[in-house]
């Protein structure tokens, strides 16, 4: 959860990481990672820009999609 | 400050729902934005106070950079295991631990490899990580090794301490860096006893859980909690949950 309004959270079976609307629930975002994001993503700053962190490395009991990845974003572009 | 306790607050309610740690790789911005350092989200806050990605332009994140481990499971995997890393911003490496728990410091902005670590986990009953811990002393001169360390524990049950800006382990804690922690009894086989979480750091004190692997024995060893000197490894507590007597 951030100040943002929003809550970004993988831990489904799918190959996806999402962003919802903190107020409504509402999908905001969504991207295709490489295996299924079963961690806690991670947001920080670094020299003004915000990132948002997640580690896609699948859960072989639940049997989705494994892997070795961590995937970081940010904004194409920064409003200053 | 006062925005950070506000922030606290919220996450406190949204505990179970959300999934967002906050780290920031330096110094509180002057636009008044709290940031929030490891030890506050290591308390489970589960909150950031950033803004700059938001509800308005959310669908325009891209990424930026991939890194890959290395550490996939075989052809016909049978076993356990999950890359559940909540990677940890410390001394300004973004550090990544892997279902081997090894551990690499990435540039946080640009993916690159700094440095890595290999805790050399035997990690055969259930492959995971799902962080490890910091600490800074207070009272160690500025830019002294191991200043600022982390905490990992393993599947055969050792505490290592390393360097959070070189990856060297620290000379001072333990053995070369390394506590290999007693079990109550001898173990069957050495992940019996597990030290799998990251360990919770108060004050100047490394707490490490343990899990007690499952279904071997009925007069297993005790799941204790041990606490350790986070500068020198010495043994400080210990606790068992369970009433022995």
């Amino acid at each position: 959860v951030t100040a943002g309004g929003l809550v970004f959270i993988g831990y489904t079976l799918d190959d996806t990481f999402r962003a919802f609307d903190l107020a409504t629930g509402e999908v905001l975002w969504e991207v295709d990672i490489p295996a299924a994001g079963t961690a806690v993503p991670v947001t920080y700053e670094v020299n003004a820009e915000q990132y948002v962190v997640i580690t896609a490395g699948g859960h072989s009991m639940y049997e989705s999609t494994m892997g070795d990845a961590v995937v970081a974003y940010k904004l194409k572009r920064i409003e200053r | 400050v006062r925005l950070f306790r506000i922030a606290r607050d919220c996450g406190c309610l949204l505990i179970g729902l959300i999934s967002l740690a906050s780290v920031s790789a330096i110094e509180p911005a002057a636009a008044g934005q709290a940031a929030a350092d490891t030890t506050e989200h290591q308390l489970g806050t589960q909150y950031s106070p950033l803004r700059q990605i938001n509800r308005k332009n959310v669908g325009e994140l891209e990424r930026v950079w991939e890194f890959h481990t290395g550490d996939l499971p075989p052809a016909n995997f049978k076993g356990l295991m999950s890359f559940e890393d909540e990677p940890t911003l410390v001394a300004g490496n973004l550090i990544i631990c892997s279902v081997k728990r090894r551990l690499t410091a990435l540039d946080p902005a640009t993916g690159k490899v700094r440095w890595t670590f290999d805790s050399n986990d035997p990690g055969t009953r259930y492959q995971k990580c799902r962080s490890i811990s910091s600490w800074s002393d207070a009272t160690a001169p500025p830019n002294s090794q191991c200043r600022t360390r982390l905490f990992l524990g393993t599947s055969d049950y050792r505490l290592i301490a390393i360097d959070a800006t070189t990856g060297k382990p620290c000379a001072d804690f333990g053995k070369d860096g390394v506590v290999a922690m007693p079990t109550s009894k001898p173990v069957l086989f050495p992940e019996e006893v597990a030290a799998g979480s990251n360990p919770a750091v108060i004050n100047d004190v490394v707490v490490v859980g343990s899990a007690v692997a499952d279904n071997q024995r009925v007069d297993a060893p005790s799941g204790r909690v041990l606490a350790f000197d986070a500068r020198t490894g010495a043994s400080r507590w210990e606790f068992d949950p369970e009433d022995r007597s």
